[in-house]
């Protein structure tokens, strides 16, 4: 069970991050240089951060967490140092 | 040569030391030898430590990829090529997956290259030994020409001057060769712990270099924000970076590169599981963060530094319509990659004085680290490939251990002579050998994926037969071949909507493991299976 789990969420981390569900974070270039999509108070950079850094880059390093996560706890509970297979 | 870089005799000093170092511990590796075997030659008696063993499959799979491409692609791309960093842990995950076991299959049977072990497994001596011998060639060929040609463009940036870089390629051509010739694994596997060092050391200074010139982190990104918006989305500012082939191209440019005969070959000589183990975690936690607070930082402040739009915000473009770098890096589109060299020569000096000059020093030489590195493993594995699964097996199989090893020598010293020869010749051509040398790079990697379908089903499935391996393998690597541009070359624009919507969509290498898998699924359905299980 924790072993299938640690799978999808490897798997998961791999397509959210570097894979297609980045659509759900990506801002729109296109529509930000036409100015459709910031206030008129936000600074232009507005939509393209998060805690003052590209949001790209935020999303990238979280699901980074994600899957260092869970190769540290398959390293700790499921991986073998011996040669029993 | 003349000093015009702005770093003084500094690099001279830093590159001497380091070339010193390596031939010394090329002559040790030499002096620690066992017994003349093929087995202590190319896997180092299989005796390697986690420390070695997580340095050499690092210093095997970066390449001046890690130092010169990615950043150059962050610096054209912008921020979601940082997103390429994710691929470093999927390959951390394959050096235990996959490696542990054919570790322990490789020891059980005394197996020395990839094509002993799936030969065995499918029960086929001659053709699949040589197909997956000929896909252990086309990756390894072109990374020892990319290689030396690294050497060449470092040693033209740091000693601008007639000849740099000829005189460049061929040194880092002729050190490389002697320690490999000398020690074997044994020597390959040491020099890769000191350009693993460098290597991990150079990328993370390199981000901080620059973080540190434009003021410091709250600085750095205040300035980043500011970036034009395709600097700061998905696709990027040249549109190549979609989703779907960010993701294909990670996924499995990570499985790709961590099957190749090289590391193959480095999973055989590790002592044990637990090394693998241990070198998997180091990889996925190291690798991934030198990247995402080392070279990605680096091409993302050279867009501060060195803008990709004028004035006016507008992209400078060439005739063909390809954004070019900023003047001051390079004058073609395809000088991205001086980015990394650029911001070292220009501002650290300036900011630091000489203590910055030996930090510059330092990561330029970590440069020639990583390019010696994969050419070195790569050349000792195509001396195996050559040795052991041809000439070995088909023109003299009752050649001693002593021949065995001689002969691998003299290919390891043909190879490296053809290479450099490649490069220099590519170089004095009026065509565009660079462009065309960096597309091979990428195909290669592709190439090397065809063989993980292979991989899994002798590792786990075991369900595939000898004729599904045979079909699959080779239905993958035409597909790679019709995506290049080689089949463009030979037929012109047949095909050329359907191909080039095809390499829209997806990766290269993932079609031709879309392909691969199913002709091997089907085909194996169809014959008998009559490979006995691991």
């Amino acid at each position: 069970m924790t072993r299938n789990l640690l799978i999808f969420l490897f798997l998961l981390a791999v397509f959210m991050g570097a894979g297609p569900g980045l659509y759900l974070i990506n801002p729109d270039p296109d529509v930000s240089e036409m100015g459709a999509s910031r206030s008129d108070t936000a600074p232009p950079s507005a939509t393209f951060t998060a805690f003052g850094l590209p949001v790209i880059y935020v999303w990238g390093l979280f699901w980074y967490a994600v899957q260092f996560g869970v190769i540290l706890y398959a390293y700790l509970h499921f991986w073998r140092g011996d040669d029993d297979d | 040569m003349t000093e015009t870089t702005g770093l003084g005799s500094i690099p001279h000093i830093v590159l001497g030391l380091y070339l010193l170092v390596l031939l010394a511990f090329g002559i040790q590796g030499y002096r620690r030898r066992q017994n003349e075997s093929e087995e202590d030659y190319y896997l180092a008696g299989r005796s390697q430590g986690w420390v070695v063993s997580s340095l050499t499959i690092m210093a095997t799979f970066f390449s001046s990829f890690a130092l010169l491409g990615a950043p150059g692609m962050v610096y054209r791309d912008g921020v979601v090529f940082a997103l390429f960093s994710l691929n470093v842990p999927v390959a951390g995950v394959a050096i235990y997956l996959l490696g542990a076991k054919i570790r322990k299959i490789g020891r059980d049977h005394g197996y020395v290259t990839p094509a002993d072990m799936i030969a065995a497994h499918y029960q086929s001596r001659v053709g699949l030994r040589l197909l997956v011998a000929f896909v252990g060639l086309l990756y390894a060929v072109p990374y020892v020409v990319m290689q030396i040609q690294a050497g060449g463009i470092l040693s033209q940036q740091l000693f601008p001057g007639r000849d740099a870089f000829e005189i460049g390629a061929a040194l880092l051509a002729l050190i490389t060769m002697v320690y490999i010739m000398v020690g074997g694994m044994r020597s390959v596997a040491w020099t890769d712990v000191v350009q693993g060092g460098l290597l991990v050391g150079g990328m993370l200074l390199a981000g901080v270099a620059v973080v540190w010139v434009l003021g410091g982190p709250i600085s750095f990104f205040a300035s980043v924000a500011k970036l034009p918006p395709r600097s700061l989305s998905a696709p990027g500012t040249s549109g190549r970076w979609t989703p779907e082939i960010l993701f294909t191209a990670s996924l499995f440019a990570a499985l790709g590169s961590m099957i190749q005969p090289a590391q193959w070959m480095r999973f055989y000589a590790a002592r044990s599981a637990d090394v693998l183990r241990r070198s998997a975690l180091i990889f996925a936690a190291v690798l991934t963060l030198c990247f995402f607070f080392g070279v990605m930082l680096v091409g993302l402040g050279g867009q501060v530094l060195y803008p990709l739009t004028d004035a006016h915000g507008s992209y400078l473009i060439d005739t063909a319509g390809k954004v070019l770098p900023h003047p001051a890096v390079g004058q073609t589109a395809g000088e991205f990659d001086q980015i990394l060299v650029v911001v070292l020569k220009n501002h650290l000096p300036d900011l630091l004085g000489s203590f910055g000059a030996v930090l510059a020093a330092l990561v330029l030489v970590a440069i020639m680290a990583a390019a010696m590195s994969t050419a070195d493993s790569n050349l000792h594995a195509l001396s195996a490939l050559i040795t052991h699964d041809i000439y070995d097996q088909f023109i003299r199989p009752q050649s001693s251990q002593r021949e065995k090893i001689w002969v691998g020598r003299l290919i390891i010293a043909l190879v490296t002579g053809l290479a450099l020869f490649l490069v220099i010749l590519g170089r004095q051509s009026e065509h565009n050998p660079l462009g065309m040398i960096v597309v091979l790079g990428l195909l290669a990697i592709a190439f090397s994926t065809q063989l993980l379908p292979l991989t899994v089903d002798m590792l786990y499935l075991h369900r595939g037969t000898r004729q599904g391996a045979i079909a699959g393998l080779c239905v993958g690597v035409a597909t790679i071949f019709l995506l290049s541009p080689f089949f463009s070359m030979l037929a012109g624009d047949a095909l050329k909507n359907v191909l080039g919507s095809m390499k829209s969509m997806i990766d290269t290498g993932a079609w031709g493991l879309c392909f691969n898998v199913l002709t091997f699924a089907i085909v194996s359905h169809f014959t008998r299976a009559k490979t006995p299980a691991d």
